[in-house]
Parts: structure tokens; C-alpha cells; sequence
């Protein structure tokens, strides 16, 4: 059965009924429960039907700031890790579209509007209908959406739920044969489609995370059901939600039992006019169908992790609705009195009109109730710094100072004896350095671990240790070559951990596997390595400045050539010592992890190219062989190892950090790689032209 | 050439060769340039062979493929294998060291540095040479003493008529790896009675039952022949196989088997192998072809074994082992988890990963990393030097110039 999207909107009103059917037929239950039971599908249609009466139709709404906020604070636990439900939104936005916020151009009938992660998540949540209009899912390959049937005729990058939903057979047959394929095989190409039908299937996750408290259970209509399940209720009552209908599990279950044996052995005698042999199937075609229901819902409902473990017993696991729902209906497990809270607010927040009166304290009502239990199990106590970091947003203010930074110092140049120039400039680079700082001690404080243990933490860790140097070389060679430096690798480096969060898509606070748990010997041996990328990464951008400015006479004092090549020469000296500790740290810290000093490892050997050429750097400044231009050209090939050890080596598992990521960064090494090698060449031409000037 | 010539060359060959700048530039950029490659190679060829070939080797040849142009020949290039480059960069930094670093007071710093460089390379050498390693891997209630060697394998003949203990000779690999096409090497000891013969070696093959249709590439033995297989790149994952034949002394007829070292079983983690029994003059022997066991003189009982995994993830958050170690009737009680090893007897037992015992059992297996090394503790030691030396160096360094520029501004 297929469908098409715009069907079910007119204008700006949506037909919400209509498109729950879309869900429950197309997606929701798929191959399950169709490939069992081939009436099942007349069965939903008749679902579909039946909501048609019972809901009715409605505008979008767009969510107030009180919202957002008690909203975005929801713990959900989340890879491992329980955070505020803001940054799961972030990093579910980013991973699929390779942004922060979602920008609303005017396709539907609304003005063009950004929307911020949390309230993105907040429309897929509680107004699907509208998200799946939303063109967030990213791909970049224009083969990728030839191959799915998508139009590529404009410069379109990203692509909305609808268009997806139409072609979604043409993906499937395209994806099921690469699930075949072993992981080494696969191509660039086969890595982004499967990119794309898993992005696909997120979105569906996202957009079903309530959908258990809104698929109702029909009744039988005679009112046999109702007769026992809902005895005071005075209209007929067609149908129940799932969070209403399993209060009634114990004594449904009693009634199964007994129905037709012995009418004496009830608690609550049955109502009158209620035949037991007649109820006995029904009873039991209930049953069934929940389960049935309940599998494909609990198993398509993994997102919504918001139900925290009880206190006190040391169960670390949250739980779903659709996950507790199906353990409950099946008697694997008997949910918690808080739990059982939990469910039904959510299920009242699922059910709620968005802007609703009802909404509000439906929202309100499940954040208390959530947070007080994640507060008693005691796993919540960093979310409050968590949101606040995301919202100061550290080091885009950074980027933003630096940026700044580098025209005031770049002003100082012109004027070159106004000491109040110097000083604001000394002052608008502290600025960014100090808040980009704090950016990594707030993270420090929230994940409990050393500054840096994962990729993307370097990124920030790195420009902001080159800057701290290339301050420190200013102070003691105050030419504003260390200023300016500072400010240009303060723009650089974070831009670089921008595209490194956007490009990754995945949290950057995530879980470490056990043998990175914290150690004396693993975080001084991080730092110090790092470190010594910085000062690689330094001494080869101070090389630059030598390099252009001696091909370009820009300078002619002897002295000043002298003073950059030296600045170079003590940074490199400066980077020997912490690469050398680093590495041999390392070494240490897995000697006494596991027994093993040196393994040969890629990233080890990066480290030690490093430091080989550290040491080529310095020997040969004393051996007679580097003056100040070579030392300054060996300089820059550093900068060239730097990033193999940094990057490179990373990239070295072919196919297995797959995601168009990885063929990214190779480019952005490549084009860095070029253009250090043509620095190289240029300093060489400058060496030959100055040999011929020196000796005709 | 006299005397005079010869003090003049040595004199030459030490100044101006072992202890230049101009070798330990050429080491160092050698070193760089196979440190790279060897690193590189490792998507191709597995870590175990990449360092067989260019880490632990005094030369080798780099292959460059398609140097020229469409020729399938790459050009080969002979260079030294890191053990050459350390062992002459090592020499070049004594030598450079002594001769050109006067022993002054402002050179302190240089000396402990160059001095603190030798013994971390001193550490390697020992490590390499001297230092054993391999696994154990435990269920609960299981104990031994025994680990296995990681790459390393063995043949083990074990004399089994003793009532209360066995006696187990072993043939290191080492002897097997030339055994290919037909050369064949006997192996004779005094209180054996039978001489051993090994040929055909396989670093990695199957064993093949012999069907009608074809013929076998190598001797067929009870319907079975060894079939070599191309090496894996995971170098754990190739199971040796060698041919043997025991000829008893006197005219009783020779037998012939093939030793395989994969493991039949599915509790293949704990090194059990079906052994060949021969029975040789009343004497019952066992041979088998097995990873390379040492004895600790110890026994480690695990008691229990438990592992956490982050929630919602299978990525483990914490694993540990409680064990007993026995010794000499002594019991105590250890825990040993991630990064919290056990150290005993120049021992050292790493937690290092775990396995199901039978999928779906939900009993695991505890598997620790088994290492002794003399020079275990010498990088920390040289790392300590290392950092003195160059701190001292640097910092007087910076401190003289820092003072040198005040003055300058100071005079200005």
C-alpha cells in the first residue's frame, strides 16, 4: 500500500486521523504483522476508520518558549548516557541533517522560521503530520538520490519525510542486498545509501515515540468488554488506550481463567447479562492482539527512554513505554507504582492537543513526575550544567570573539607604535581563549573525566593549548606574530570542532569503553601528547610567517628573521619534550593496563613520527645542516606529520568509519596536505633565489 | 698501513661516522620512513607480519607497487628493519653522546636526556628478547597454571605412562617454519623412545577429507590431507598443521599423522585439543600441536567473573575477575580488573577481555593477558630521566634567554 504524503494536508490544517492510519499501515506494522496475518490489513484500515470519528482535525502549533524549556529538560537516557532530552534533539538533528537548528523555508504555508532542535523534536513528538513535511534528512551525494528515485534537479541537499515515504520501496530494494554484503566490501556509495534508509527509519522512531498512547484498542461492539472493563462508564465505549486497558491486566487475566469454569470463583461477581462462555474468546482475541500490538510498538518505541530505573535497587536500566508496555503485557515484568505514574502521564502528553490547556499540565505533570524519580535514583545531578552549556554555547562565542580578535590585532599592524591598540588586541584574544577554557572545564565537569578522551575533544583542546604558546611567545617576543597567530588558530581550530560536531552527528559526551575508565597515567599521557600536536601545529604556522614573509622581502631587519626562526626553533623544543613524555606515557599507561609498552600500533606510530621529527628538527639545527629557512621548512613538514598522527591515521581503517565522514576529512587532509607541500616548495624557491643573489 | 693509518681511520669511522649529527639524521629520517610504511602496510597485511617484517627485522624490501607504470613487478627497495636502525641510532647517540657532549655543568641536562633515550632502548631490547607473553582464560571454578603464547606454537610430546604425573618435551615452531615442500627434520631425545620427524609444514591450512573426484595436494593420512590456506591478517586466526612420523627404534613399522592446530572443539578457548596417542614400548604418548604454554609457578582458581555494561548499550563499563591464587598450599583471595592487574613472582595477569562459555549459556569465561618482562618498569624509570634531563636542558636554556632579552631591552 502505498501513499501519497500531501494528501493528507490541506492548506495549513492537518488531517491527523488520517495520517495516524498513513503511520499504522505503511510503517508501524510493516512486515510483522502483515506477513502473519494478511486480514490484519483490512483490520487497520478499520483502525483508521475509527479514529476518523474519534479525533479531530487541527492547526499546527508553534511551541512557547515555557514549553521549550520544561520540554528540553527531560532526562532520557540516550547511547549509554542519561542527559537532558534538549541534547538528545541536538544530536538527533545533527545526525540526520548535519545541523544544530532546523530553518523552516516557506513550503507549507508557514513563514519561514527557525526552529531550534528541541522544538524540531518537540513537532516530530507531538505533531508528526507537520515534521514529516520538514525537509531535515540530509544526503549529500546526488547519485544517492538518483538511486532512491529523488529528484535531483535543484541544489537540494535535504529532503523531508514525505518525499522519502514515497519512494521507499525503491530504497528498500536498493539497501536490502548491501545488508548482505560484508562491512569491508561495501563502497563509499553502498555506506551512504545505507546512511540514508537508516536515517529514514530514525525518523520514523521519532515520529511513533507516542504513538503507543494514541493507537487505541477497539472493544467488541456489543459491549461484552465494556461490561467488565469499564462498568460505571454510562456512554458505550468503543475503544481504550493502552496505558487505561493495562490497569485491567490482572483481572483480565483472571477472567481468561475462569471464564465459563466456575462463575463463583470471582472477587467481583460478573455483571448481569454477561454470558462467560460467550466472553471467554473475546477476552482471549484481546489479549492476543495487544501482545501482538505491543511487540511491534515496543520494539519500534526504543526512543522515548524517559522512565527512570527504581531507586535503590541498583538497576541501572531506563525504560520506554513501548518496552515497559510489552514486558508487562507479556508477565515478563510487573512495572513500579512510579512507573506505572510515568506512563500514564506520558500517555496523557501523547494524547494532548499541543497548546492545549491540557497539553501544559500534561507536560508539566510528566517532567515532575520524571525528574523526581531520576532525581531519586540519583542520575540526574548534571543535567541543569548540561543545558546551560549548550545554551552559552561556548565556543561559537569563541569563533566569534576570535574572529574579532584577528581584525583588531590585524589593525595593530598598521599601527604599530599605539601601545592602547596592543593592549585592547592583548585583551579581545584573552577573551575567547579564557571562555573556550571554561567551555572545556564545564565539559570536564559534566562527563567526570580528564579534559580530553575522544576525537572531537581534542579539537577544542589543541588550538586552545597552541594559543596559550603562541601567547606565551608573544609575551616574551612581543613582535604580534604570536598574537596574531593566536587569533587565526583561534578561528581555525573552532571552525574545526564546528564541522567535526556537525560532520560526527553522534553526542560528544558519549560513553567510553571500559579501559579508557579514568587512570592517573591515561589523562596526563592525552594531555601531554596533545600538547605536543600543539606545538607541532604552532612552530609550523610561526614557519609560515617566516617563509611568506622572506619570499616577499616583506621585512628586511635581520633581526626580526632571526627572532621568528628562533620562536619556531623553542616551540619545536618545547613540543619534543611534552610529544616525548606524552608518548612514552602512553606506553606506560598500556604497559600497566595490559602489559604491553609498544604494539606498533597506528596512532603509536604516529606519535612517534612525531617526535622523530622533532628530533630530525633539532639535530639538525645543531649538526649545521638547518639554518633558520630550513628549520623553518622542516617546520611546516611537522605540521604535515602533526596531522597524519592527528587524522590521518584515523582514516587509515578503511570502510570502517564509514558515513561520507571520513571521505570528508580525507579531502580536508589532502588539500591541507597540498597546501603545505606547495609552503614547502615556496620556501625552496626562496632558498634558490637568495643562493643566486648571495653567490653569482 | 701502519699504526698511525689505522688510529687516523678508527678515529675517522668514530668521530666522523658513529658519532655524527649527519648518521642521526640519516637514522632518524630512515626510521621515519619505515615507521610509516610499516604503518601504512597494516591495511593490507595483519600487525603480526608487519612487525615480523619491518620492526623486528635488520633489513627488508619495500615493495612500491606500480612504479613502473603498468608492469605488475613493483619496484623493490632493500631497507633496514627498525632492530638495525635502533641498534646503530643507539650507538651513534653513546658515541655522539661522549665525544661531543663536553661533561660540563650546563651540559647535565643533555647527559641524563641521551642517557634516560638509552635505557628506554635498552628496555626494548630486553623486552624483545627476553620478555614472554600470552593468555589464560578461566570459567568459574576453573584453575591453572598455564598460559598460552599468542602467536608463538609448539609441538608437546608428553609421556603419559606415569601414574601420578605426566613428562611434556616440546619442539618449538621455530624448527617447523622451513619444513615446506619435502625437506623434512628429525628430532631425537635420550629418554624418548622414538626418533620424530616433521615436514610439510602450514602456517595456516585445513584438514581435508580426500574424496574419489580428485587428488590431494599433499600426503593423504587416513583419508585426510593438509591443506594450506593463504595467512589471515588477524595472525591469531591461522591454525598451523605439520606432518609427523614416529619411527620406534628397532624394525617396528613407522606411523604417520598430521598434527593441526585448530581446536575441534567449541571450547576452543581453553587450548583442549584432541592429542595423537601412540603406544611405544608399553609406553603411552601424546603428541599435539599447540600454542606455545608456559608454566607459572603459581595456580590462579577463578571464582567469579562480572561485567557491566553502560545501560541501553553493549559498550562494557567495568569487568573483574575475583580469583584465588594458590601457592604452595597458600590461598589468597585477588581482584583483578581493568587496569588493575596482578603482580606476582615477576608475573603480571591483566584482565583482558571475556567470552560466553557456550552461546546463550550466560556463563562467561575471563581471559587475562599473561606477561613477564625484566623491563617492565624501565620506561617508567627512563620516562623520569628522559623528562629531568630535557627540563633541565630547556628550562636553563629558556631562563638564559629570557635574561639575555632584558638585558638587550633593559641596554635599549
Amino acid at each position: 500500500m502505498r501513499h501519497n504524503g500531501s494528501r493528507y494536508f490541506t492548506g495549513s490544517r492537518i488531517n491527523k486521523p488520517a495520517l495516524l492510519g498513513l503511520l499504522l499501515s505503511t510503517i508501524l506494522l510493516p512486515e510483522t504483522l502483515r506477513s502473519k496475518d494478511p486480514d490484519s490489513h483490512e483490520h487497520h484500515d478499520h483502525h483508521s476508520a475509527d479514529l476518523n470519528e474519534t479525533l479531530e482535525t487541527r492547526i499546527p502549533h508553534a511551541w512557547t518558549q515555557e514549553e521549550i524549556d520544561i520540554f528540553g529538560g527531560i532526562p532520557i537516557l540516550s547511547q549509554g548516557r542519561v542527559k537532558p532530552i534538549s541534547t538528545f534533539a541536538r544530536f538527533e538533528l545533527v545526525k540526520l541533517s548535519g545541523r544544530t537548528s532546523l530553518v523552516l523555508k516557506n513550503d507549507m504555508g508557514i513563514k519561514d522560521r527557525k526552529l531550534s532542535a528541541t522544538e524540531w523534536l518537540m513537532d516530530c513528538f507531538f505533531q508528526p503530520e507537520i515534521a514529516m513535511a520538514y525537509k531535515f534528512i540530509r544526503i549529500e551525494d546526488p547519485r544517492i538520490m538518483q538511486a532512491a528515485g529523488l529528484p535531483d534537479d535543484e541544489k537540494r541537499t535535504h529532503f523531508s519525510f514525505n518525499q522519502l515515504v514515497k519512494v521507499e520501496d525503491k530504497m528498500r530494494t536498493a539497501v536490502l542486498p548491501l545488508l548482505e554484503k560484508h562491512e569491508d566490501q561495501r563502497t563509499p556509495f553502498d555506506d551512504r545509501m545505507l546512511r540514508l534508509y537508516s536515517s529514514y527509519l530514525d525518523t520514523v522512531t521519532l515520529f511513533q515515540a507516542f504513538i503507543f498512547s494514541q493507537v487505541p484498542i477497539p472493544l467488541d461492539e456489543d459491549g461484552l468488554l465494556q461490561a467488565i472493563l469499564e462498568p460505571e462508564s454510562q456512554e458505550p465505549v468503543r475503544h481504550l488506550y493502552y496505558s487505561r486497558l493495562l490497569e485491567k491486566i490482572p483481572e483480565l487475566d483472571k477472567w481468561i481463567e475462569h471464564a465459563g469454569s466456575d462463575p463463583a470463583g470471582f472477587s467481583v461477581p460478573p455483571p448481569e447479562g454477561v454470558d462467560l462462555e460467550k466472553i471467554s474468546p473475546v477476552l482471549r482475541d484481546l489479549k492476543s492482539h495487544m501482545i501482538d500490538n505491543l511487540k511491534v510498538l515496543g520494539a519500534r518505541s526504543l526512543v522515548l527512554m524517559v522512565i527512570p530505573p527504581s531507586a535503590g535497587n541498583g538497576e541501572a536500566e531506563w525504560f520506554s513505554p513501548g518496552t515497559m508496555l510489552q514486558a508487562w503485557v507479556e508477565d515478563m515484568r510487573i512495572p513500579d507504582l512510579h512507573e506505572v505514574n510515568i506512563l500514564h502521564a506520558l500517555g496523557e502528553l501523547g494524547r494532548a492537543e499541543p497548546g492545549s490547556d491540557k497539553f501544559r499540565s500534561a507536560l508539566e505533570g510528566t517532567f515532575k513526575k520524571i525528574d523526581l524519580q531520576a532525581n531519586a535514583c540519583n542520575q540526574v545531578s548534571k543535567l541543569g550544567l548540561e543545558r546551560w552549556f549548550y545554551k552559552v554555547n561556548f565556543f561559537h562565542k569563541a569563533l566569534i570573539l576570535y574572529l574579532l580578535a584577528f581584525v583588531v590585532v590585524a589593525l595593530t599592524w598598521l599601527l604599530p607604535e599605539n601601545n592602547f591598540m596592543t593592549r585592547t588586541a592583548w585583551m579581545i584574544t584573552i577573551t575567547p581563549l579564557l571562555i573556550s577554557i571554561a567551555g572545556i572545564v564545564v565539559r570536564c565537569i559534566i562527563r567526570g573525566r580528564p579534559p580530553v578522551s575522544t576525537l572531537y575533544e581534542t579539537t577544542l583542546f589543541v588550538p586552545t593549548v597552541a594559543i596559550i604558546i603562541a601567547l606565551a611567545a608573544e609575551w616574551m617576543q612581543p613582535r604580534k606574530i604570536g598574537l596574531t597567530i593566536a587569533t587565526l588558530l583561534g578561528v581555525l581550530g573552532m571552525l574545526l570542532a564546528n564541522i567535526y560536531e556537525l560532520k560526527d552527528g553522534a553526542d560528544t559526551m558519549n560513553r567510553l569503553v571500559a579501559v579508557l575508565n579514568s587512570n592517573f597515567w591515561l589523562s596526563t599521557h592525552v594531555i601531554t601528547v596533545v600538547i605536543g600536536y600543539s606545538a607541532g601545529l604552532l612552530a609550523a604556522a610561526i614557519a609560515h610567517v617566516y617563509i611568506f614573509a622572506r619570499l616577499l622581502n616583506l621585512n628586511h631587519g635581520k633581526d626580526f628573521y632571526r627572532t621568528v626562526s628562533r620562536m619556531v626553533y623553542g616551540v619545536v623544543c618545547f613540543g619534543a619534550l611534552f610529544s616525548f613524555v606524552g608518548t612514552v606515557l602512553g606506553g606506560i599507561w598500556a604497559n600497566y593496563s595490559w602489559g604491553r609498552f609498544w604494539g606498533w600500533d597506528p596512532k603509536e606510530n604516529g606519535a612517534l613520527l612525531i617526535i622523530i621529527w622533532f628530533l630530525i628538527i633539532i639535530h639538525a639545527r645543531l649538526g649545521g645542516y638547518a639554518r633558520q629557512l630550513g628549520i623553518c621548512m622542516l617546520a611546516v613538514v611537522g605540521a604535515i606529520i602533526v596531522s597524519f598522527s592527528w587524522w590521518g591515521v584515523n582514516l587509515l581503517g578503511v570502510g570502517l568509519h564509514s558515513y561520507g565522514f571520513t571521505s570528508g576529512a580525507r579531502q580536508a587532509l589532502n588539500t591541507f596536505w597540498t597546501f603545505e607541500g606547495v609552503v614547502i616548495l615556496l620556501g625552496m624557491i626562496c632558498w634558490f633565489i637568495e643562493r643566486r643573489k648571495t653567490c653569482p | 698501513m701502519n699504526e698511525y693509518h689505522i688510529g687516523r681511520i678508527s678515529r675517522f669511522l668514530l668521530f666522523r661516522v658513529f658519532g655524527s649529527y649527519g648518521l642521526t639524521i640519516v637514522l632518524l629520517l630512515l626510521l621515519l620512513v619505515v615507521v610509516y610504511l610499516g604503518t601504512i602496510e597494516q591495511t593490507r597485511i595483519g600487525l603480526y607480519d608487519v612487525q615480523k617484517k619491518y620492526f623486528e627485522s635488520f633489513y627488508f624490501f619495500a615493495d612500491i607497487p606500480g612504479f613502473f607504470g603498468s608492469q605488475p613487478e613493483p619496484l623493490r627497495i632493500p631497507l633496514p628493519g627498525v632492530y638495525l636502525i635502533l641498534l646503530l641510532f643507539s650507538i651513534n647517540l653513546f658515541i655522539g653522546n661522549t665525544l661531543r657532549v663536553p661533561f660540563r655543568r650546563d651540559k647535565i641536562g643533555l647527559h641524563v636526556t641521551h642517557g634516560g633515550i638509552l635505557l628506554l632502548l635498552l628496555g626494548g631490547l630486553v623486552t624483545y628478547h627476553f620478555a614472554d607473553d600470552g593468555q589464560m582464560t578461566l570459567a568459574p571454578g576453573d584453575s591453572s597454571s598455564r598460559f598460552m603464547s599468542y602467536h608463538l606454537w609448539e609441538i608437546a610430546v608428553t609421556n603419559r605412562s606415569h601414574a601420578d604425573f605426566d613428562v611434556e618435551y616440546v619442539i618449538p615452531d621455530k624448527y617447523l617454519y622451513d619444513l615446506t615442500g619435502n625437506k623434512t627434520r628429525k628430532f631425537e631425545h635420550p629418554s624418548i623412545p622414538f626418533t620424530l620427524s616433521a615436514s610439510g609444514y602450514s602456517r595456516n591450512a585445513h584438514i581435508l577429507p580426500k574424496g574419489p573426484m580428485f587428488d590431494a595436494p599433499t600426503q593423504v593420512i587416513d583419508g585426510f590431507f593438509l591443506k594450506p590456506q593463504p595467512p589471515r591478517n588477524e595472525n591469531e586466526a591461522n591454525w598451523p598443521a605439520v606432518y609427523v612420523q614416529v619411527e620406534p627404534a628397532g624394525a617396528i613399522k613407522p606411523q604417520t599423522a598430521i598434527l593441526w592446530g585448530g581446536y575441534g572443539s567449541p571450547m576452543a578457548w581453553n587450548g583442549e585439543i584432541a592429542p595423537w596417542s601412540i603406544r611405544v614400548d608399553d609406553q603411552l604418548w601424546d603428541l599435539k600441536l599447540r600454542k606455545k604454554t608456559t608454566d607459572v609457578p603459581f595456580i590462579i582458581r577463578l571464582e567469579k567473573f562480572t561485567h557491566e555494561y553502560h545501560p541501553g548499550t553493549d559498550i562494557a563499563s567495568n569487568y573483574q575477575s575475583e580469583i584465588t591464587m594458590i601457592e604452595g598450599g597458600h590461598e589468597q583471595n585477588v581482584l583483578i580488573k581493568m587496569n588493575e592487574p596482578l603482580r606476582h613472582r615477576g608475573y603480571t595477569f591483566f584482565q583482558a577481555s571475556f567470552l560466553e562459555t557456550r552461546p546463550g549459556s550466560g556463563v562467561f569465561a575471563s581471559t587475562f593477558a599473561v606477561v613477564q618482562n625484566p623491563a617492565d618498569h624501565w620506561p617508567l624509570y627512563a620516562c623520569i630521566v628522559v623528562t629531568a634531563g630535557m627540563l633541565i636542558h630547556l628550562g636553563s636554556k629558556l631562563w638564559l634567554f629570557l635574561n639575555r632579552e632584558r638585558q638587550i631591552r633593559n641596554a635599549a
